[in-house]
């Protein structure tokens, strides 16, 4: 496999605020990455640095090999759709089609037609004027038609209706499979991109706290339902994420995966095992120390 | 190279902002001389041509928000937007001048319109002959152009504090220098020495004046983030 990004002791601070700690992660190619994490916690700063938007206060970061920053061989090849993407007062959707095949080499201009039909947008409208959804709407444009060897979508989807979303995320799928290539997603909507994601990146207050393939993280948390005596029983030696008890019953999320004589021995004392979703681990992974848990995600 | 291009053309999308407005504040304001030269009756050389150059340092002001951080967000090198900025007031100066050029000409023919205005031939700025009248004319444009273009950039790296506080600066730096001036008694020599400057020399000294003002905002927008 390819080495897309290797970010290694990246640290950005802001100020006295560390906004990015000591982060270090490689990327490879041709697979579709979660970047998650709560407000705040370094993910669009992490990807203005991989773009050259945004400077390290220390650290090393190569993106297709090279340091990005005025680098054409690099630069040509990344597209990034941030949430706040400004475009010029006077473009109307028609300019954003006419510029973009001059920055971006792969660009197709029959999918993006067919994405602007799909979106509903209007053509002729100046972008400035257009709902925050269309706006979106714009973003994911580009970033889809761009097929980019490296496509950044940062909160892609503000203000899009679940029916635009799963547009979305279907024809992301659909052009992947057929134009592999290197697709970095932050979201706040877990549950609704986990299938999509091959690889989980998780921050929390700038660090990196978790950082693994999907498919193992979606067996690595369960839930655990029961009278609370026993559960509190069957708990000890676990590595416990998040507790709640509800009357004489208690509910526990616990780390690592359950064994077999686990089981046998939960269902012996009447314990309920339940999944858990991969935006519940995470709510409980980067909430907990703060106690603000409904707001986490 | 393309994305040289890219950048001249997404400026050049905003066609109105570039090549009619300029047209229409100086049709104004010529319009508004037409009817002064008119009512006037004795010949009148208007100040009017200066608002297409005002014109000019508001469109840098205004172009560097309005592209760069658009055109960041899509790749593009700092640098290469620096040469498609260039190019672009390079190819709309050089266009306005040829143009202005003409209309210099048929002022001349029609007789300054008929009613004495000298709009478009202005002694001193027009004298000499058409290269030097081009150059004149272009150099100033590009010059206009480049002080709202820096001063937008020091926005772009420092934000308004830091506008705020390079204007005070700016400020100081004039007050003192005239104050020194005026102690070791030199104001008069400097009041001469703009006197004598030849229109060429002009052009010629405002031409090097941008240029540092090119270095500048390039080195701003080199270190400006999002």
């Amino acid at each position: 496999m390819n080495k897309i990004v290797e970010v290694v002791g990246l640290s950005k601070q802001f100020g006295k605020v560390n906004a990015i700690d000591n982060v270090s992660f490689t990327l490879e190619e041709g697979k579709i990455y979660g970047l998650l994490g709560r407000n705040g916690a370094g993910k669009t700063s992490i990807m203005h640095i991989l773009t050259a938007q945004l400077f390290k206060t220390s650290g090393e970061i190569k993106v297709f090999g090279e340091d990005p920053y005025e680098n054409e061989r690099v630069l040509k090849q990344i597209c990034f759709i941030k949430e706040s993407q400004r475009y010029p007062d006077m473009f109307r959707m028609e300019d954003v089609l006419k510029v973009s095949p001059m920055f971006f080499p792969n660009w197709d201009r029959k999918f993006a037609n067919e994405l602007v039909e799909l979106f509903n947008l209007p053509l002729k409208q100046r972008i400035r004027k257009l709902s925050r959804g269309m706006l979106s709407a714009v973003g994911i444009i580009v970033g889809l038609a761009s097929r980019a060897p490296l496509t950044i979508f940062d909160e892609p989807y503000l203000g899009l209706d679940a029916v635009a979303r799963s547009l979305f995320y279907n024809k992301l799928l659909e052009d992947y499979a057929e134009h592999p290539r290197t697709i970095i997603l932050s979201t706040h909507l877990i549950d609704e991109v986990s299938q999509l994601l091959e690889h989980v990146l998780v921050l929390d207050r700038g660090r990196l706290i978790l950082n693994e393939e999907a498919e193992a993280l979606r067996g690595r948390a369960s839930k655990i339902v029961g009278s609370a005596a026993k559960v509190e029983f069957f708990l000890a030696g676990k590595q416990v994420i998040h507790r709640e008890p509800f009357g004489g019953l208690s509910s526990a999320t616990i780390l690592g995966a359950l064994t077999a004589e686990d089981r046998a021995r939960a269902s012996e004392l009447g314990l309920e095992i339940a999944p858990v979703s991969l935006q519940q681990m995470i709510v409980h992974l980067t909430g907990s120390k703060s106690g603000n848990k409904e707001e986490a995600l | 190279m393309s994305r040289v291009a890219g950048i001249v053309k997404t400026h050049l999308t905003d066609l109105w902002s570039w090549a009619m407005m300029p047209w229409l504040i100086l049709g104004i304001s010529f319009t508004v001389n037409v009817i002064i030269g008119a009512s006037v009756g004795d010949k009148i050389e208007t100040g009017g041509l200066s608002s297409i150059y005002v014109y000019m340092l508001v469109l840098g002001v205004g172009s560097v928000g309005q592209t760069f951080p658009f055109l960041i967000g899509f790749g593009a090198r700092r640098k290469d937007y620096f040469l498609g900025t260039t190019a672009t007031i390079a190819l709309i100066g050089a266009g306005s001048v040829i143009l202005l050029l003409i209309l210099g000409y048929v002022e001349r023919q029609t007789g300054y319109w008929g009613i004495e205005l000298h709009f478009f031939n202005i002694s001193y700025v027009t004298d000499g002959p058409l290269i030097q009248k081009f150059w004149v004319l272009f150099s100033m444009m590009l010059h206009f152009f480049f002080v709202g273009f820096a001063i937008s950039s020091i926005y772009r790296k420092f934000g308004r504090d830091g506008l705020f506080f390079f204007f005070i600066a700016f400020g100081v730096a004039i007050t003192f220098a005239v104050y020194l001036l005026s102690v070791f008694d030199r104001l008069r020599a400097v009041f001469d020495w703009f006197v004598d400057l030849t229109v060429l020399g002009l052009a010629n000294g405002l031409f090097l004046l941008t240029l540092v003002y090119v270095g500048l905002s390039y080195l701003l927008l080199r270190k400006a983030s999002f």
